[in-house]
């Protein structure tokens, strides 16, 4: 590397965007030169200058996530082609489960003293006998009926036509409180929820305007609802 | 040497772990990438087509984008570069046909040009409101030189690649750019040899 072309590659080395080598190479050069040492002064001028023009304009709407999630729900991934973001990806995960498992069976196994592993092999003989008993059916059938464990689940591919729409609920809504907003619009849950938290709903024989009028009428519930929005493909 | 300026750059193992997640349906590591990226997405994106409300589309549309292609991402390159070049790509296509902002790059000179008296303006907060007024009316290729160098963080080959032009010309460009600021720099008290 030449002066001239440490100088070509000053603006990266100023905001650390250079590999270790080139970056040492410059600062050869940095190091006797009182030219690009006074380049590097006005770098750090301009570099401000350029981080600080944006702070006028407007600034970007956080919540403008909700849309895009909701729109991921719909769009259809492209299979991963096992590219090495993937594999690392996916043995991370692997990885750190068997590390675990190891972490807490066999190295747990190895330091417990004898008297403390038999009374282990007993308790998981146990707990397995105990699990065994439990899981044998007795005849009894447990009733179907809506979930009532804080938690409100939908019953996919409920009959009925109608267009649908998605939304969340804010956090503290109880399941009585979405259960009367669904009700209240003639809604049935057709999908959901998703990971985040997002149902599909159907609203059964609905036209175009009394959907509207019902997307307008509960994007005003603010309090219970965290997004609305029609489904495209209505 | 201690390293200057700010760039917003994150973690790049990070932001390469987020993708691969996302490539197998993590909805969490979206939700991540998508905090750390559309900010600064949209400071590109708005930059460029100065709409903020199709700016805003861009964003979205690009982190969709993210979403429904994870799974092709090799990590030859950065994450950022692989983001910001689809969010380039998005923001071209969003204004195709209407002229972007392309001020003439001469218009940056003529603004310190046309202080009179340049040198004598030694109020600081002047000094750096000229600055930034020339900046903002460089050429749209050459701020977008400086934006990805000085706010992004991003080295001269990965920028290469988001404007799809060769290393040379993103050099050739920062030199250009830095010689229209010269002026104002100089008149800030840094003498240099841009």
């Amino acid at each position: 590397m030449n002066k001239d072309e440490a100088k070509n590659l000053l603006p990266w080395y100023a905001v650390g965007a250079l590999e270790d080598d080139e970056a040492q190479a410059v600062e050869v050069f940095l190091n006797i030169s009182p030219e690009l040492q006074q380049e590097l002064a006005q770098l750090r001028v301009l570099g401000d200058a350029v981080a600080e023009v944006g702070e006028d304009e407007p600034v970007f709407r956080s919540e403008l996530i909700n849309d895009a999630l909701a729109r991921i729900e719909t769009v259809e991934q492209v299979k991963p082609t096992r590219t090495p973001i993937v594999e690392a990806s996916m043995k991370a995960q692997e990885g750190g489960f068997i590390a675990w498992l190891r972490d807490t069976l066999v190295g747990g196994w190895q330091e417990s003293p004898g008297g403390a592993r038999l009374a282990m092999v007993v308790q998981f003989g146990f707990i397995l006998a105990l699990g065994v008993v439990l899981l044998t059916p007795t005849g009894m059938d447990v009733p179907p009926g809506p979930a009532d464990g804080g938690v409100l689940v939908g019953a996919d591919g409920a009959p009925g036509q109608g267009p649908e729409i998605t939304l969340s609920f804010n956090p503290d809504v109880t399941v009585g409180a979405m259960m009367d907003v669904i009700n209240d619009i003639g809604g049935q849950i057709v999908a959901g929820p998703s990971t985040q938290g997002i149902y599909t709903v159907r609203l059964t024989d609905a036209d175009e305007q009394q959907l509207n009028e019902i997307v307008a009428k509960l994007r005003e519930d603010t309090t219970a609802i965290r997004f609305v929005r029609k489904k495209r493909d209505n | 040497m201690a390293i200057i300026a700010k760039p917003v750059r994150g973690d790049p193992a990070q932001e390469k772990a987020w993708l691969g997640a996302i490539a197998q349906g993590d909805h969490r590591a979206f939700e991540a990438l998508y905090k750390e990226f559309a900010p600064r997405v949209f400071r590109f994106v708005v930059r460029m087509i100065r709409d903020e409300s199709k700016a805003e589309e861009v964003v979205n549309d690009v982190m969709v984008e993210i979403w429904k292609n994870a799974g092709l991402f090799e990590g030859r390159s950065s994450a950022s570069t692989w983001i910001l070049s689809i969010a380039r790509f998005r923001a071209l296509n969003a204004v195709r046909g209407k002229k972007l902002d392309t001020t003439d790059i001469d218009e940056a000179t003529n603004i310190a040009d046309g202080q009179e008296g340049l040198a004598e303006i030694t109020d600081r907060y002047a000094q750096r409101k000229l600055l930034k007024t020339a900046i903002e009316h460089l050429s749209q290729a050459h701020r977008e030189v400086l934006e990805l160098t000085f706010f992004h963080g991003l080295n001269c080959k990965e920028i290469a690649q988001i404007v799809e032009r060769p290393e040379n010309t993103v050099k050739t460009r920062m030199f250009h750019a830095k010689k229209r600021l010269a002026p104002i720099l100089e008149g800030m008290g840094l003498a240099g040899a841009a």
